[in-house]
């Protein structure tokens, strides 16, 4: 029972960090400047947000004895390990062989050699 | 796609495992959503024949060893997201570099690739197989500098190249 109990507070804990991690994803798209670097803040939360929620579920599976369960999320967390960057990357290629150009500070424009 | 059908089979197999059923219903859903995919992707990378990627368990076994790094940089990358947007001022300095890691498999470049992507404040924007150069955007001018040394190079280079 405790363990239960236990198990439970970590899927809690697991989908907080998920959910904060989510939310400060979608802050980065609205406030980042141009599609490069929004696409970090999408990639990187989206990644460890979905991983961490799916975990939980998988403690939670955990915490009934369930553990088929707990495996499968586990594969779509690695689908998402190698997916999610995979398609930033195609997006990233598209937009700059597109000769979209990245945003810079405005100091930085012009001053610097690279 | 030069063997669509294979892509169907793993897709099939994916699902089934995902349902566990073996009902002729949910299994005929499945090769029709299979099919699909596989033929909305044909399209999309038909026009390189696609090399497998050839891994041994070796490969497997160092890249098992590697996962907890990964995994500690991605959580590090998204503290450091956390850090940048939720600061009023918004601290980016933002920069495309090229950085050259010669790597023999193809394999290694996607590990690498991926890898770029995922860690603190760099995207791998493109890769130049020929030249061995990797293109990659990032968020600031310190991160940028510490690219040319090339950690998460010499990473990938363990786990997918060294015998």
């Amino acid at each position: 029972m405790l363990i239960e109990a236990i198990l439970q507070a970590v899927t809690a804990v697991l989908v907080a960090v998920g959910l904060f991690f989510f939310l400060v994803g979608t802050v980065g798209v609205l406030r980042l400047p141009d599609f490069y670097s929004r696409t970090h803040a999408a990639t990187k939360c989206d990644t460890l947000g979905a991983g961490s929620i799916l975990l939980g579920l998988a403690v939670l599976g955990a915490s009934r004895g369930d553990y088929t369960d707990g495996l499968k999320v586990l594969v779509i967390a690695v689908l998402v390990l190698l997916s999610s960057p995979t398609a930033a990357h195609a997006l990233a290629r598209a937009a700059f062989r597109t000769g979209l150009e990245p945003y810079t500070l405005p100091e930085a424009r012009g001053g610097e050699d690279r | 796609m030069n063997r669509p059908y294979l892509l169907v089979v793993m897709l099939l197999v994916f699902w089934v495992v995902l349902t566990e059923s073996l009902s002729p219903a949910e299994v005929a859903l499945g090769l029709v959503t299979a099919i699909v995919i596989a033929l909305g992707v044909s399209r999309l990378v038909g026009e390189e024949e696609a090399r497998p990627l050839l891994v041994t368990p070796r490969q497997v076994a160092r890249f098992l060893l590697y996962m907890p790094y990964l995994v500690k940089e991605i959580v590090a990358a998204n503290i450091h997201v956390a850090e940048t947007v939720l600061d009023p001022r918004l601290p980016i300095d933002p920069i495309i570099i090229e950085c050259h890691y010669p790597l023999a498999h193809d394999v290694s470049v996607v590990g690498l690739a991926n890898s770029i992507t995922l860690t603190p404040g760099t995207l791998t924007v493109d890769v130049d197989k020929n030249k061995d150069t990797f293109r990659i955007h990032c968020l600031g001018r310190e991160v940028a500098e510490a690219m040319p040394e090339g950690e998460l190079y010499h990473h990938i280079r363990h786990v997918f190249e060294e015998d």
